[in-house]
């Protein structure tokens, strides 16, 4: 142990006396949040043109609200998970820290497909309803909503891996 | 101690961290800015109660357990010339301590953190306060992973 001792001591020396670059973001936020501003920007302009563009004028208006409420839901959603991911540490200790943040991202994990589903559930209700569908009309449909399905399902085992590297962590410090 | 004082002396710290926990340097350089920014961060709420040094570690580890990373290939290069002569000695020396981290990067990532702590010098009662484990797990557990080290790297050394 003390061979390994002394290598991991000389790991860390020679490095400069100054301190390194802090206050700047981390190189992953700022990539979560120039993809959360592309999203919102794409989602703030359908939503400020659907109702020329796509005539939601001639679709009735609890459609518009639910789909502008549902993509409203997703903007803000997105908002919360990124002000959260830039607080990672919030306990007094490891093990209550990462207990926390495995609950948070299991939370949010949920929503974020639930949001998504609805979002999606909703564009695909508004468009719809101006169809007159045949039987193969009813097949396309069924199609994009697999391919929506296997989406969503992707989605969730994105954040259940995620929930589960946190969880699997703290079992291994503990037992 | 002023923030930037206390990042620039502890950053050895955070860099034996970054190596821990990520394998290119590209990832280690992303670790290391999040960990500094973490520490930023939460630096308003440190009450100099503790040792500097326990609060890093508490706040490097987290940001090393949770944090995301970002996605790119996996390209590694190799410091040196494949065919620039060595040195024997160093060589040797340097063979053994890269085996090393080969191992410890080989065990999984919460007994990588008890690991580090134990080799950061800290007695059994600091790493049960950074960690929140009892100190009589710390020891069940160290010893087991001491255990799962050598058999890592029985007969390489």
């Amino acid at each position: 142990m003390d061979e390994f001792k002394s290598a991991w001591n000389d790991a860390a020396s020679g490095l400069p006396r100054q301190a390194p670059a802090f206050k700047q973001q981390p190189p992953v936020a700022r990539q979560i949040k120039r993809q959360l501003l592309i999203e919102a920007v794409a989602w703030v302009v359908f939503i400020a043109v659907f109702r020329d563009a796509f005539d939601g004028d001639t679709k009735p208006l609890y459609l518009n609200i639910l789909l502008v409420a549902a993509f409203l839901l997703m903007l803000v959603h997105n908002v919360t998970g990124y002000l959260a991911a830039r607080n990672l540490v919030n306990g007094p200790d490891l093990r209550a820290s990462l207990a926390r943040y495995a609950e948070k991202l299991r939370v949010f994990g949920i929503i974020s497909v639930g949001c998504r589903a609805l979002a999606i559930g909703v564009l695909l209700w508004f468009f719809a309803s101006a169809i007159t569908f045949t039987a193969t009309k009813y097949w396309m449909l069924a199609g994009i909503v697999a391919v929506v399905f296997v989406q969503l399902f992707l989605l969730g085992r994105i954040w259940a891996g995620r929930v589960k590297k946190v969880s699997v962590a703290l079992k291994e410090m503990s037992v | 101690m002023e923030f930037e004082q206390l990042l620039a002396e502890f950053q050895g710290i955070i860099h034996k961290v970054c190596r821990l926990y990520r394998d290119t340097p590209a990832d280690r350089e992303d670790l290391f800015q999040e960990i500094a920014y973490q520490l930023w961060r939460a630096y308003p709420n440190y009450r100099h109660e503790a040792a500097p040094t326990t609060w890093i570690y508490r706040i490097a580890l987290n940001t090393a357990l949770a944090a995301f990373r970002r996605k790119r290939p996996d390209l590694r290069y190799p410091g040196e010339m494949p065919d620039r002569p060595a040195d024997v000695t160093n060589d040797e020396q340097e063979h053994r301590r890269e085996l090393f981290w080969r191992a410890l990067r080989q065990l999984p990532d919460g007994e990588k953190a008890l690991m580090m702590l134990y080799l950061e010098d800290l007695s059994y009662q600091e790493i049960a306060a950074v960690t929140g484990i009892s100190e009589n797990n710390v020891g069940v557990k160290l010893n087991r992973i001491k255990t799962k080290l050598k058999n890592l790297l029985n007969g390489r050394i």
